[in-house]
């Protein structure tokens, strides 16, 4: 369960940073951009291996987009739109979670 | 008033002449969440298993879509397994009788694991999973196969080597009624290794899962192969049962929660806004 989680924090974290490096966070930023997935992913991964469920992985998804939206307005130094990042940064990590998904289930 | 008290003791006598058999065609009430909720997704199949899982014990499930495992059995121990699930990835899961409630005749459903864990006995279910794709439908040669027969034996499987029920010719033929033949009772057909023919037989005074010989349906000499159905071999049990039954995964939320309060609390640290200069 542990490594499954980790795949999916190195997944996430792969995908979030560079559309954060994109956005043009730096220094701090960036930082911040790799810890409000610290707080979000771990819970949202672990929560979807106990309840699986599309409806349940939808509200959570919804959760850590509010969440780190807020994170980034709240401790951003300079994040332009920080909620429109945390939904370009969400996005893109679960579009390539579907992706591997659907790949996955090809092979 | 006389008269209707006839007809009412009448009724009643053919009511209780009539109830056995329709009593062994009704199920036991099985109370689990999953059954209830998957009923048109869940099979009854009244199958016997020993434990099997590969490190020595089985993980029980409260459902086939849980990740919680919810308690764990050792290797070894005969379990009815009433109830089979196949989930969205094709795994067959197998719902486990557990406590029975003698009063409504009613059991509780102990936990699901996973077909693969389980070791299936040798009798009629794992007979036609092994090789129920070369039954074929009933010969019309052996449409009176019981014409003439004085006893029918009626085994577990073909060539299963234990003891077979038996009726008279008679019983059969009666069950069969004046127009009836085989086909009454046989519902598929295989031919084993020496040319003989079988006949599965699913209902006869009642649900049954047995077999009849139709090229010698009086023949009650057992004659086995052991070698007839392939069976995993058992795994011995575990020296004990893994620690606390969902043991790891709360190891896991208690990291998760670790990480998450750790860095919620480092981010307001490490990403202070700085003040403004006066």
């Amino acid at each position: 369960m542990l490594i499954a989680l980790g795949e999916a924090l190195a997944l996430t974290l792969a995908m979030e940073l560079p559309v954060a490096y994109l956005w043009r966070l730096r220094g701090r930023d960036l930082l911040l951009a790799g810890l409000v997935n610290l707080v979000t992913n771990p819970a949202v991964g672990l929560c979807h291996l106990l309840w699986p469920s599309p409806l349940l992985a939808a509200a959570l998804e919804l959760g850590a987009f509010a969440v780190e939206g807020f994170y980034y307005r709240r401790y951003g130094r300079n994040i332009p739109r920080p909620f429109r990042l945390s939904a370009a940064a969400n996005g893109a990590s679960l579009g390539l979670g579907l992706l591997l998904s659907a790949l996955e289930l090809r092979l | 008033m006389k008269r209707n008290l006839t007809t009412v003791l009448l009724a009643g006598l053919l009511i209780a002449y009539l109830a056995p058999p329709a009593a062994a065609d009704v199920l036991p009430e099985f109370r689990d969440d999953f059954l209830e909720d998957h009923y048109q997704a869940c099979t009854y199949q009244d199958r016997y298993y020993t434990l099997n899982g590969p490190e020595g014990y089985v993980s029980v499930y409260a459902a086939p879509d849980q990740a919680l495992r919810e308690s764990a059995l050792l290797n070894g121990e005969e379990v009815w397994g009433a109830w089979a699930y196949t989930d969205g990835d094709g795994a067959r899961w197998v719902g486990l009788a557990g406590e029975e409630d003698p009063a409504q005749w009613a059991f509780s459903l102990l936990g699901w694991v996973r077909e693969t864990e389980l070791a299936p006995h040798a009798d009629s279910k794992t007979f036609a999973q092994q090789y129920g794709g070369t039954f074929t439908d009933l010969d019309g040669a052996f449409l009176d196969a019981f014409a003439q027969a004085e006893t029918v034996a009626f085994w577990d499987y073909p060539h299963c080597g234990a003891e077979p029920l038996t009726w008279t010719g008679d019983e059969v033929r009666d069950w069969l009624g004046p127009e009836g033949d085989a086909s009454r009772l046989v519902t598929a057909c295989y031919v084993d290794a020496g040319g003989q023919t079988w006949g599965h037989v699913t209902y006869f005074y009642g649900r049954m899962d047995r077999w009849v010989c139709l090229s010698d349906p009086e023949n009650i000499t057992p004659d086995p192969d052991p070698t007839l159905l392939s069976l995993p071999e058992l795994v011995p049990p575990a020296e004990e049962l893994p620690a606390g039954a969902g043991g790891f995964s709360i190891l896991a939320i208690c990291l998760v929660a670790a990480v998450v309060i750790a860095t919620a609390v480092l981010i307001p640290i490490l990403c202070r806004r700085r003040k403004p200069k006066a």
